[in-house]
C-alpha cells in the first residue's frame, strides 16, 4: 500500500471533510500549559517498534533513510526512524480510534505499507505501546535535556567549572539591564510618538 | 468578481474609466523561451556536456546529497568545469543529475579555507539513535548539528496579501490556516532562548506576511520580553507603507529591522512592491526602523539590476542598512532547461555586481561568512564569555561592507583591510590563548591587537574611520556602541544562497545556522524545512493549523480573496514620495571619485508635473 492508496481508502474523503466542517470538535485540539492555552493536535497515540528486520530488505543505509522519508510522507506518521545498523524501525503514529481530529492509520495499514516497500514484518518481533505525545515528544522538544557541555573558546574545562555559575548570573543580570535600557528607550520613543502610542503599554 | 476588488475598481476608475488596479499581485510566472544555442552559451554550456566529458573533469570535493526525484541519499561529486564548480550525482533509479554549485573556481578554493565547525546544541531538541546517517530525514535538531541558531525564523501566519508565483509559503484557496497565538509563540521564543550553549539572540518573524497576524505588535513585545536583542520582520513592507502608524507601534514593541523583499529598482524587475517602496521607506524613516533590502536573484528576471539595487540602497543609506541578495532556490518541479537558465549562484551574482558597478565592487572584496567567526572567536577566547559562532558552510553565504566616505567615495572594507592576513593573525592569537588563564589571555590579546595594524592600510581607509581604534574598543573594552555608529555609515552587502533538491549538499545543511522553530518544539535548518516541506514545513504546520471551514466560521466575513492586497497604481505613482524616490536618485558610481561611469541600467523616472519641484 502506498500513500495514494491510503488517501483513496473508503471514508478518507469523509474524514477530511469532517475535519474541515463545523462538526470538528476543536476543543480537543487545545490544552492549558501553565497560563497558556495551546494547540495540541495529539495526546495518547501509539509507538510501534519492529526489530530483527533483515538487512537485505533494508538494502543499505541510504535506502533505509529513504524508507524513513517515505514513512514520514504519511500524514498519520508523526515520527519514524529506520535504523539500518540495528535492523529496526520505530514509528510514532496516530492510530485509528485516537481521540483527535487528525489523519489516522491502523497498524495493519502501516505493516502493509512496509510490505509494499519490501520490508516483511514478523509480528513476533513487533512491540507496540501507548505513546504520550505531550510528555514524551512535545514537552521534551520544548525543554530538552543538556547532554554535554562546550566551554567558551579558549577556556579550559577547569576554569569553566569555576566561572560558569558566575557567568550565568552575569548573563541573567545583563539580560535584565538590557530590558531596563530598552524600557528607558521606549519612554523617550513614546514621548516622540505620543499621538500613535498613547494607548500602548 | 470579488466585492473588494469590484469596489477598488470603481474607486480607481475616476477620470477616463481606465483600470489602474491590480490584484493577485505577482501571480504570473514570467514567460521563458528556451535558448536553442544553449550548448554554445558559456553560462549554460556545463549542462550540455556528455557524461564521458564530465567524468574526466577534476574532482574537488566529495559530499552526500539526495536524488531530487526519490530522495535517496547518494554521493555528490563536486568537480571543476572551466571556471565553474559543478555537482554531479547518480541515482540508480533516476540517473544522472548535474547542477551548478558555485560559478567561480578560484573563489570557491579561497572561501573554502574559512571553514570551521561550530558547537551546535548542548541541549538538542531531539536525540537521534541513527547518529546522523539518515540526515536530513531525522532532523529536529539533533546532537550532530554543527552550528547553533544564528537567526531563528518563526512563522506567525501562513496568510499573505500577495500571490507570488514561486512561493509555497502561503495558504492558497482551501488550505488550512496556520496562525499561532501569542501564548503559543511565546513558548517557542522561550525555547529558543533556552538553547545551550548559545541561546538564539536574533529572531525573524516571518510568514506568509507577518503583519497580517492581528496581534503582530503583541508578538514582537513577547519576543522582546523573552530577551531577543535583534527582532526582524520578514515582510513585503506594504502594510507598513499603507499604515505608517503600524511601523511606529512595531518599533516601540521592539522591531529593529525590516527584512524587506526588494527584487529590483524598476517596476518590471520588482512587481512585488515597487510602487509601495517609497511609502515603506518613509514609514520606516519616521518610525526609526532600519531596512535590509532582500532581492531574490533569478537569472533572466532581475539579474541586470544588482548594481542598480546597491545604488538605490546608497541613496537611502539613512534607513537602509544592508542589501542581502538571495540567489534563487529552485525548489519544486519545473522544466529542466528553465531551471538551468534561471540558476545563479553566489559568485555568479558577485561577478555581475562587479560588471554592473564598473569594478568598484569586485569579487575580491567579498569574504565568506565563517571569516567573521574568526573575530568572534577571538573576542570569546579573550573574555571567556560565549559569543556567536559564524560556522555556516562557506558556500552558503558571503558578504562585504561598503563605506560611503565624506566625499561620496565608495570604499569596500577589504580595500583597506587584508582580510586573509588579519584572520590568520587572529587565529594565531586564538591558538595561543587556548587553555590559558584570563590575565594571560588578555596579555596575548593586547599583543595580537598591537600586531593588527600591519593588516590595515590607513591611507586607503575612509577618512572618518580609524579602523584599528574601532577594533581595539570592540576587542578590549567590549564597547559595541562604536560599532553601531560604524554600521550607520556603511552598507552591508550579503549573499545567502539557500539550497534546493538539485544543489543539495548535506555537509552544508548540517552547518546551517538559520533555523525555523516549529510549533511542536522542534528546530529545523532552513534547507530541511524548505527543501522537504512534505515531511517538515507543510506536515508540521498542517498538524497545528485550523481547518479552513472552522477559520471561516470563527472569522466572519473572511475569505482567501479578502486577504489579498489590491494595488491602485495610479494613486501610488501620483504620490510625491514615489516621484522623489524614483525621480531624484544620485548615481554614486557615476561620480568622478568612483570612476565616473554609470552603474548598469541607471535611470531616474521622468516626471513632468510639479510634485517633483516641490520636493527639490
Amino acid at each position: 500500500m502506498d500513500r495514494r492508496d491510503i488517501h483513496n481508502k473508503p471514508g478518507h474523503a469523509e474524514k477530511l471533510a469532517k475535519e474541515s466542517s463545523d462538526e470538528a470538535d476543536l476543543s480537543k485540539e487545545y490544552m492549558k500549559i501553565g497560563d497558556a492555552l495551546v494547540r495540541m493536535p495529539y495526546r495518547k497515540i501509539k509507538m510501534v517498534t519492529f526489530t530483527n528486520i533483515k538487512k537485505e530488505e533494508l538494502k543499505d543505509v541510504s535506502h533505509a533513510a529513504r524508507l524513513q522519508y517515505r514513512l514520514l510522507l504519511l500524514d498519520a506518521v508523526i515520527k519514524a526512524w529506520v535504523n539500518y545498523a540495528k535492523g529496526q524501525i520505530s514509528i510514532i503514529y496516530n492510530p485509528v480510534g485516537a481521540d483527535n481530529i487528525r489523519e489516522k492509520i491502523s497498524l495493519e495499514d502501516l505493516i502493509s505499507f512496509l510490505e509494499h516497500e519490501g520490508v516483511h514484518i514478523d509480528r513476533k518481533n513487533m512491540k507496540e505501546r501507548d505513546f504520550d505525545y505531550i510528555e514524551e515528544f512535545y514537552s521534551y522538544a520544548f525543554n530538552p535535556k543538556v547532554i554535554r557541555e562546550h566551554p567558551p573558546y579558549g577556556v579550559s574545562e577547569e576554569e569553566w567549572k569555576v566561572r560558569k555559575t558566575k557567568l550565568e548570573e552575569e548573563a541573567k543580570e545583563a539580560k535584565e539591564k538590557k530590558l531596563e535600557k530598552f524600557r528607558e528607550w521606549q519612554k523617550k520613543y513614546k514621548e516622540e510618538h505620543k499621538d500613535i502610542l498613547a494607548d500602548m503599554q | 468578481m470579488d466585492r473588494k476588488l469590484e469596489k477598488a475598481k470603481e474607486d480607481s476608475s475616476l477620470d477616463n474609466g481606465e483600470d489602474t488596479t491590480v490584484s493577485n499581485i505577482n501571480s504570473k510566472r514570467p514567460e521563458y523561451k528556451e535558448d536553442k544555442h544553449a550548448a554554445q552559451n558559456p553560462i549554460l554550456a556545463p549542462y550540455h556536456r556528455s557524461m564521458e566529458e564530465i567524468e574526466k573533469m577534476p574532482v574537488i570535493d566529495k559530499t552526500m546529497t539526495v536524488c531530487p526525484e526519490c530522495k535517496l541519499i547518494i554521493p555528490g561529486i563536486i568537480y571543476k568545469d572551466g571556471d565553474n564548480v559543478m555537482i554531479r550525482k547518480y541515482c540508480p533509479e533516476h540517473g544522472w543529475f548535474i547542477e551548478k554549485y558555485w560559478e567561480d573556481y578560484d573563489m570557491y578554493m579561497q572561501m573554502r579555507g574559512y571553514s570551521y565547525y561550530g558547537r551546535g546544541f548542548d541541549n538538542p531538541n531531539v536525540v537521534s539513535e541513527n547518529k546522523g546517517v539518515n540526515c536530513p530525514f531525522d532532523c529536529g535538531i539533533c546532537e550532530r548539528h554543527k552550528s547553533h541558531t544564528g537567526l531563528a525564523n518563526v512563522v506567525v501566519t501562513n496568510r499573505c496579501h500577495l500571490s507570488c508565483w514561486y512561493c509555497f509559503f502561503y495558504a492558497k484557496e482551501g488550505e488550512p490556516i496556520y496562525e499561532p497565538s501569542v501564548e503559543e509563540l511565546r513558548r517557542i521564543f522561550r525555547s529558543l532562548r533556552n538553547q545551550k550553549p548559545i541561546p538564539a539572540n536574533a529572531i525573524q518573524l516571518t510568514g506568509g506576511e507577518p503583519t497580517m497576524h492581528p496581534q503582530i505588535v503583541e508578538i514582537v513585545k513577547a519576543a522582546k520580553e523573552e530577551g531577543f536583542d535583534q527582532i526582524q520582520l520578514n515582510t513585503t513592507g506594504i502594510n507598513l507603507g499603507l499604515h505608517p502608524e503600524l511601523a511606529v507601534k512595531l518599533r516601540y514593541a521592539g522591531v529593529s529591522t525590516l527584512y524587506m523583499s526588494f527584487d529590483g529598482v524598476s517596476a518590471k524587475a520588482n512587481p512585488k512592491n515597487h510602487w509601495e517602496v517609497p511609502l515603506i521607506l518613509d514609514a520606516a524613516r519616521k518610525a526609526g526602523i532600519g531596512i535590509v533590502l532582500v532581492p531574490t536573484v533569478i537569472r533572466g528576471i532581475n539579474e541586470g539590476e544588482l548594481g542598480n539595487m546597491i545604488n538605490f540602497a546608497l541613496n537611502n543609506l539613512d534607513i537602509v542598512r544592508a542589501v542581502n541578495f538571495q540567489p534563487v532556490s529552485l525548489v519544486g518541479r519545473m522544466p529542466t532547461r528553465l531551471r538551468e537558465a534561471q540558476r545563479i549562484t553566489i559568485p555568479g551574482a558577485i561577478k555581475l555586481i562587479e560588471e554592473q558597478t564598473n569594478g568598484v565592487i569586485r569579487k575580491e572584496h567579498w569574504f565568506s561568512v565563517p571569516y567573521i567567526g574568526g573575530l568572534n572567536k577571538f573576542i570569546e577566547a579573550l573574555t571567556g564569555k560565549y559569543g556567536y559562532d559564524m560556522s555556516i558552510h562557506f558556500a552558503c553565504g558571503a558578504g562585504t561592507y561598503l563605506f560611503l566616505d565624506s566625499d561620496n567615495k565608495i570604499i569596500p572594507i577589504t580595500e583597506f583591510i587584508d582580510a586573509k592576513g588579519l584572520m590568520e593573525h587572529l587565529q594565531n592569537g586564538i591558538n595561543e590563548m587556548e587553555g590559558k588563564g584570563y590575565l594571560a589571555r588578555k596579555a596575548i590579546a593586547i599583543k595580537t591587537l598591537a600586531g593588527m595594524s600591519k593588516y590595515i592600510d590607513k591611507a586607503k581607509q575612509p577618512k572618518s574611520v580609524n579602523f584599528l581604534k574601532l577594533l581595539g574598543s570592540i576587542i578590549l573594552k567590549h564597547d559595541f556602541s562604536t560599532l553601531g555608529k560604524f554600521h550607520m555609515k556603511t552598507l552591508f552587502l550579503g549573499m545567502m544562497h539557500f539550497q534546493d533538491e538539485y544543489t543539495y549538499d548535506i555537509a552544508r545543511v548540517e552547518k546551517c545556522d538559520i533555523h525555523y522553530a516549529m510549533p511542536d518544539g522542534e528546530v529545523l535548518p532552513f534547507c530541511t524545512f524548505n527543501v522537504f516541506p512534505e515531511i517538515y514545513r507543510d506536515k508540521i504546520q498542517r498538524q497545528y493549523s485550523i481547518p479552513p471551514k472552522v477559520w471561516e466560521k470563527t472569522h466572519p466575513g473572511w475569505s482567501y480573496s479578502s486577504d489579498k492586497y489590491i494595488r491602485n497604481i495610479k494613486e501610488l505613482t501620483a504620490n510625491p514620495l514615489y516621484k522623489k524616490t524614483y525621480g531624484q536618485m544620485i548615481d554614486y558610481f557615476a561620480l568622478d571619485v568612483n570612476g565616473g561611469k554609470h552603474v548598469a541600467g541607471f535611470f531616474n523616472e521622468q516626471f513632468a508635473d510639479e510634485a517633483i519641484q516641490l520636493n527639490k
